[in-house]
């Protein structure tokens, strides 16, 4: 059978682009800075893979248009999480958060048992 | 006026489908000149780099797509009976004429022990593909998926077996495989859509099988007359018979929406291209004065014989999306419409 789009794992932008919506609706410009804020600046979004990102994931029903503005004769447009995207974010951290654990406790048994290298 | 930077990165954004930038291309030159450094003048390279690849991959994306429409789908499974159809016809074709030769001149292979031996190859391979097209004619696509595999293998199994003793034979029957291998693809299309046997309908579908028939019966009979009798002194019962086919296929065509009879044309250019990307490449490496296959004939081979139907398919695609895209305005002066 094939993976259904809930199995696949989400690819690092996506992820970002959904957690940065998951405060309240940002526009293009808005999630690029924030991703780059909540990632220390490892991660600075660029606009054809932001935009990339926001295309598949209105597709999916997991992000919708909120508002549009026009500032200064530019074209600004707040995208939101729909309750779709809301469970999609929460199942994908819940992965992750059984990854690291998962992860960690490895670790801490390699440890235990004194295998870390010298 | 517009900002020469802004005008280099409408540049880029070109690259984009049509419907991708009629929905975002003014909000990402927003998010383009918000994230631009002051007094810049051109895209940064990194920058450039991302918007063509993902222009690029939407461009595939959106392709890809269009492909999986239902109309695509459709004109998929007529296509792909239709590629078994000329894959059955080729194979057939040359066990005819092999039998005919035998019939003549005896089987060369009987100073072996071995009688009708050379003919085993081609007889597999029209048994293979027959196999498929009737399963495709009863809709049964997963033994007819099955069965193409088959007939893959058996095409592959039939350039290996003469390998040791013909060394050009693979490049001679690139285009075989090549067929088959698209036709592959066209069930692969096609698997999710509707069954030849349905698109066609059922006075659609008796049309195409009787037209197979009467092929069928009109090359089967070639090696029973020694002159084949001719209807009025004009033509002989073969042709006649192969004419016959010919036209109930083309009438059994023409019962199909003419949406997806453009599209199963589309589908079919990369079939139809095969044989003349054949004779491209035996042109290109002089195949009658070639002593070996070199490195170089592999490369001249698979280049043509993946660009040639590739070509095909762009342009018929093209002259499909002209065709279904030209709108007819009619715009009147205010004395005329008065």
């Amino acid at each position: 059978m094939l993976p259904t789009m809930t199995d696949t794992p989400m690819r690092e932008p996506t992820f970002l682009v959904l957690t940065a919506l998951a405060s309240g609706p940002q526009h293009g410009y808005a999630v690029i800075e924030d991703v780059a804020r909540m990632t220390d600046g490892r991660v600075r979004l660029r606009a054809g893979t932001l935009y990339a990102a926001l295309d598949r994931l209105r597709t999916d029903g997991l992000i919708e248009v909120d508002r549009e503005e026009v500032v200064q004769s530019r074209l600004r447009r707040y995208y939101r999480l729909t309750g779709a995207g809301e469970k999609r974010l929460a199942a994908e951290s819940s992965r992750l958060r059984q990854q690291a654990t998962l992860a960690e406790g490895r670790l801490r048994a390699r440890h235990d048992l004194g295998g870390a290298p010298a | 006026m517009t900002a020469p930077l802004e005008i280099r990165y409408r540049r880029l954004l070109a690259i984009y489908p049509p419907a991708h930038r009629h929905a975002y291309e003014e909000e990402m030159v927003t998010v383009l000149m918000e994230g631009a450094a002051p007094g810049q003048r051109r895209p940064a390279l990194g920058e450039a780099v991302d918007l063509l690849r993902a222009g690029l991959l939407a461009r595939l994306g959106r392709g890809a797509q269009g492909l999986r429409t239902s109309a695509w789908r459709d004109a998929a499974a007529v296509a792909a009976l239709l590629g078994a159809v000329l894959l059955t016809a080729i194979a057939g074709r040359r066990l005819i004429v092999g039998l005919l030769y035998a019939r003549e001149s005896g089987d060369p292979m009987r100073a072996f022990g071995l009688d009708g031996g050379l003919l085993i190859d081609v007889a597999a391979r029209s048994l293979a593909w027959l196999a498929v097209v009737v399963a495709l004619l009863l809709a049964a696509r997963r033994t007819a998926t099955a069965l193409t595999i088959v007939a893959v293998l058996v095409e592959i199994a039939a350039i290996a077996v003469w390998l040791p003793s013909q060394e050009f034979r693979a490049v001679r029957m690139s285009w075989a495989l090549v067929a088959a291998l698209l036709t592959v693809a066209l069930l692969v299309l096609s698997r999710q859509g509707r069954p030849a046997t349905v698109i066609l309908g059922r006075r659609g579908g008796a049309l195409l099988a009787a037209g197979l028939v009467l092929a069928a019966a009109g090359a089967f009979s070639l090696p029973w007359w020694s002159i084949p009798p001719q209807i009025l002194g004009l033509v002989t019962v073969p042709d006649a018979l192969l004419l016959a086919a010919g036209a109930m296929l083309l009438a059994g065509l023409h019962r199909i929406p003419a949406g997806i009879r453009r599209r199963i044309l589309v589908l079919l250019a990369p079939l139809l291209a095969v044989p003349v990307a054949q004779r491209q490449l035996e042109q290109a490496i002089d195949i009658s004065l070639a002593r070996s296959v070199t490195p170089g004939i592999v490369v001249v081979d698979v280049l043509l014989m993946t660009g040639v139907p590739l070509l095909a398919f762009a342009l018929a695609a093209a002259a499909l999306h002209l065709r279904e895209n030209i709108t007819v305005t009619i715009t009147r002066t205010p004395e005329q419409a008065a």
